[in-house]
């Protein structure tokens, strides 16, 4: 698809493009990692530095997970789905550093279709196994509910999951990035500017959807009773 | 406001956010295997109909559960209603 962003493929290693984007993703899944075991290094009852930084930002997505979901749910499925909101704010965050867009092996990771689809299509499989696994072969009744003529749309609503959660990150943040990069090849410096505060704002904000809808699809799946 | 309602309307709030993209990609899904349905079984235009019809049914099912999703839980009624 056209958009902004360098077209050719960073590098070709035995006849494989590797496009731009999964650069800047191994960058982000490095920097993810490397804070994570900053944080986890040296760990002391009273947290101070990136300690005390890295358990602001579990607890605050624990806390928000145990409030959606319950304790045992929200421990079960709190390394996803925090993984998650980080490595979306993070890849959604990175369309903000000066020259990405423009420098080869720098794009958005969520700007690109592919990224996002592998996030909704590991949210899919993840909502049913879990809820097999819960529930086994009862699961499949609430495809059911509330009458057994509804199979159809419930069984449309399930493969309308996926496909909606990652044209919608995908939508947002390829559309921002590509009106932030003709802005900025316009009128460059100054410009974009309210364009990228908005992006702070808007980025967060999809990090979070996204999060949260992959949490209701797993609680719905999961839950003894409706 | 307790912490449980604030959860509850936070849910309410990503659903609303997220429901006009899914509400159209229900039509655009029931399309694309109603179109494909046709070709593969050569019997246009009739699975496309169908299958519209029923991505519509299912974008007017998640508009209903993103309107109840913002309401109390087991038939409470809010009290500032009453009045």
């Amino acid at each position: 698809m056209e958009g902004h962003g360098p077209k050719e493929p960073f590098a070709t290693v035995f006849g494989i493009d590797i496009p731009n984007f999964v650069i800047t993703m191994w960058a982000i899944m490095f920097i993810l990692v490397f804070v994570s075991w900053l944080g986890t290094r040296k760990m002391k009852k009273v947290p101070s530095g990136v300690q005390n930084v890295v358990e602001f930002a579990v607890e605050g997505i624990y806390n928000f997970l145990t409030g959606m979901m319950g304790e045992s749910r929200a421990r079960a499925y709190l390394p996803l789905l925090g993984s998650f909101f980080f490595f979306i704010l993070l890849s959604n965050y990175s369309g903000l550093i000066p020259g990405m867009g423009m420098i080869p092996g720098m794009k958005v990771p969520t700007s690109d279709l592919s990224i996002t689809a592998a996030l909704g299509i590991t949210t899919f499989f993840v909502t049913h196994i879990s809820g097999i696994q819960r529930k086994g072969i009862k699961y499949f009744a609430h495809f059911l509910t509330p009458v057994a003529w509804m199979l159809p749309i419930n069984i449309i609503d399930e493969l309308v999951r996926p496909v909606s959660l990652s044209f919608r990150l995908y939508g947002n943040i390829f559309g921002e990035e590509t009106v932030i990069n003709k802005i900025a090849e316009m009128a460059p410096l100054i410009a974009p500017l309210p364009m990228m505060a908005l992006a702070l704002l808007t980025g967060a904000i999809q990090a979070f959807v996204f999060t949260l809808l992959s949490t209701v699809y797993i609680t719905g799946a999961t839950e003894d009773h409706h | 406001m307790k912490p449980e309602n604030q959860w509850e309307n936070l849910k309410a709030l990503g659903i609303i956010l997220s429901l006009g993209t899914s509400m159209g990609v229900a039509v655009a899904t029931g399309y694309i295997i109603g179109r494909y349905l046709d070709r593969k079984l050569q019997a246009e235009p009739w699975f496309t109909v169908i299958m519209v019809l029923l991505g519509v049914a299912t974008a007017l099912k998640m508009a209903y559960q993103a309107l109840n999703s913002g309401r109390p839980k087991g038939g409470q009624k809010n009290s500032n209603n009453k009045k």
